[in-house]
């Protein structure tokens, strides 16, 4: 065969069959993707009521299984009692989902989420604070009122220092008790949407984006509004791009165009282009060192997992593919440790490079991204803070419910 | 969401649903799975649409989507053995009455998945080589192998059928201004 030689029938064929297709094909209603929608939300809510029925029923049945079995005389089965789950809530309050989870030391840290109260108060951005390493957790504090959408995030430094961010930004210098909006100057293009947040050596750091370009405002960290100056724009960078996890490093801000690009540099000065492997629409970039780098590279066949031992320059895929259209965040810990969360696949672990993944945490409610420190590490899902009790590859996680 | 709010993501359903839902069936064979994972595709859209509007393709964002989660049912077997029935049937749906259509529909059908998506991404969603590659995670000779092989699997099938055995097997210009042989190497 030299070459194509003439009309290909088959070619035509197939693209005629691609055009029938769609002419068989109905537009619905927009309203069903809604409903669609509200059934994913609502499945998620009754997989933890079934599961809290599944526990009543246990601890219903497991008592009078003792009974039975204690006894040498095989009694006549008792009638079993319906087990009527009854899932009350405070009069004014709901229930608190949380987002995001930060120590600032292993004994002090703040989780922070969203209460919808009963009524048209809407649902504020509420912080929790515990001062014994997540076990339990004080009556929450409100940051922010209103309902602002998205995803909030919370980073925890030095004794009393918390920033909360949902993109506004918020600060709190006792410790997540009292909050304040923080503001920053003007913004080149639109309003600011604050995106990560890193504290180190008394200064704050933050990526925020206005429109499609993503800058680095600087400040001293807990000062009061007003105080975060324009470092300038990260270059190349899209309103997408997120600094790499755990933010501890500031230098690394990742974009997801395609090829994945990271931006390597500092605030104000020169920045450094470096292509990541992969086709993705998330890229999630840990650091755990200069020279390991983990990527978790989400929505495409499902996603995968890269891992770098020379500072990216080179990449070996570290896992087979994962679910699809579940983004993933990897949150590393050294060249052999790392976690994989996603809302919907729960929390994966692997000790061993990323040879083997294990499921080792997997609620009911949507998981968020692990807080890792000093081998210690929390997680968020639902109302409940996940403590890991022992190490990581053989440690159990412990909950604690908020609010 | 409100009204205002997903306006772009309206606009897009109503512009793109029907062509997402003919390419999705074109690999999958079956227009009401590809309906459902399109529309399930949507509803993950819509919950994430503040971010997904910046990008520039959202278009290619909800094709891949769909695609991974029809992979993923066949993974999970889930509807597998339907599937499968379906694919083997002897009476098909076809979305024409010609015999050349419903020869063709069955000879895709018979394809090795990896074969028929190439296929369709490259005759039918009109993308480019290097477009499959980056969404499929393959280098670019792979793409061009598939295709190879398949119009190669095609030809072979429909060799009999009149208006489609002729000629059929010859590989099309690539798009990329490159030629391949039938074994998906490169020509100048």
């Amino acid at each position: 065969m030299t070459g194509y030689s003439g009309p290909d029938p088959v070619r035509r064929a197939l693209q005629r069959y691609g055009e029938d297709l769609v002419e068989q094909v109905q537009l619905p209603p927009f309203e069903e993707v809604e409903r669609r929608r509200r059934r994913r939300r609502n499945a998620r809510g009754g997989q933890l009521v079934l599961a809290l029925a599944a526990v009543a029923a246990v601890a219903t049945a497991l008592p009078l299984a003792l009974v039975s079995g204690a006894s040498n005389e095989r009694p006549a089965a008792p009638p079993v009692p319906p087990v009527t789950v009854t899932v009350t809530q405070p009069a004014t309050a709901g229930p608190i989902t949380l987002s995001d989870v930060s120590f600032a030391d292993p004994t002090h840290g703040v989780a922070i989420g969203r209460r919808c109260d009963r009524g048209n108060s809407g649902c504020p951005l509420v912080a929790v604070r515990s001062a014994d390493g997540g076990r339990s957790f004080d009556a929450p504090s409100t940051v922010a009122r209103g309902d602002a959408p998205g995803a909030s995030k919370v980073a925890a430094y030095g004794d009393d220092i918390v920033y909360a961010y949902d993109p506004g930004l918020y600060v709190s210098t006792d410790g997540g008790v009292a909050w304040q909006p923080v503001t920053v100057g003007p913004s080149p293009d639109s309003a600011w949407s604050v995106r990560d947040v890193a504290v180190r050596d008394g200064t704050v750091t933050v990526l925020a984006t206005a429109g499609e370009r993503a800058h680095l405002l600087t400040g001293v960290a807990g000062a009061p509004a007003d105080s975060l100056t324009d470092a300038g724009e990260v270059p190349g960078t899209t309103g997408d791009a997120r600094m790499q996890r755990p933010g501890g490093d500031v230098n690394a801000v990742v974009v997801p165009s395609t090829p994945p690009q990271v931006e390597l540099g500092a605030a104000g000065g020169t920045w450094q282009r470096r292509s990541l492997p992969g086709a993705c629409v998330a890229p999630s970039l840990s650091t755990p060192n200069a020279d390991d780098w983990w990527l978790a590279c989400s929505d495409r066949d499902g996603g995968q997992v890269y891992r770098s031992a020379d500072g990216g320059k080179t990449w070996t895929m570290t896992s087979p593919a994962t679910s699809a259209g579940d983004t993933r965040v990897v949150t590393a810990v050294s060249a052999k440790v790392a976690y994989l969360s996603g809302p919907e696949s729960g929390l994966q672990t692997t000790v061993d490079g990323g040879l083997t993944w294990t499921t080792t945490l997997r609620p009911t409610a949507a998981i968020g991204e692990p807080h890792v420190l000093d081998g210690n590490a929390w997680v968020v899902s639902g109302d409940v803070v996940w403590r890991l009790v022992g190490s990581i590859g053989s440690g159990r996680w412990e909950a604690a419910t908020v609010g | 969401m409100s009204g205002r709010d997903d306006a772009g993501l309206r606009e897009l359903y109503a512009a793109s649903y029907r062509r997402l839902v003919g390419q999705i069936a074109a690999m999958t064979g079956d227009v009401s799975e590809a309906e459902d994972l399109v529309q399930e595709a949507f509803a993950r859209a819509a919950a994430q649409w503040r971010r997904l509007e910046r990008y520039d393709n959202p278009e290619a964002w909800l094709r891949t989507v769909a695609m991974n989660l029809a992979r993923s049912r066949w993974r999970r077997g889930k509807r597998a053995t339907a599937v499968m029935l379906r694919l083997r049937a002897s009476h098909i749906e076809a979305p024409g009455p010609s015999p050349d259509h419903v020869a063709l529909v069955t000879a895709l059908r018979e394809l090795p998945a990896a074969q028929r998506e190439a296929l369709v991404l490259f005759h039918i969603v009109d993308l480019q080589v290097d477009e499959i590659a980056r969404d499929l995670g393959v280098p670019a000779g792979t793409v061009k192998a598939r295709l190879s092989r398949g119009r190669a699997a095609l030809a072979e099938r429909l060799r009999d059928v009149p208006d489609l055995g002729a000629d059929a097997g010859s590989p099309p210009a690539d798009r990329t201004g490159q030629r391949e042989n039938s074994l998906g190497e490169v020509r100048p």
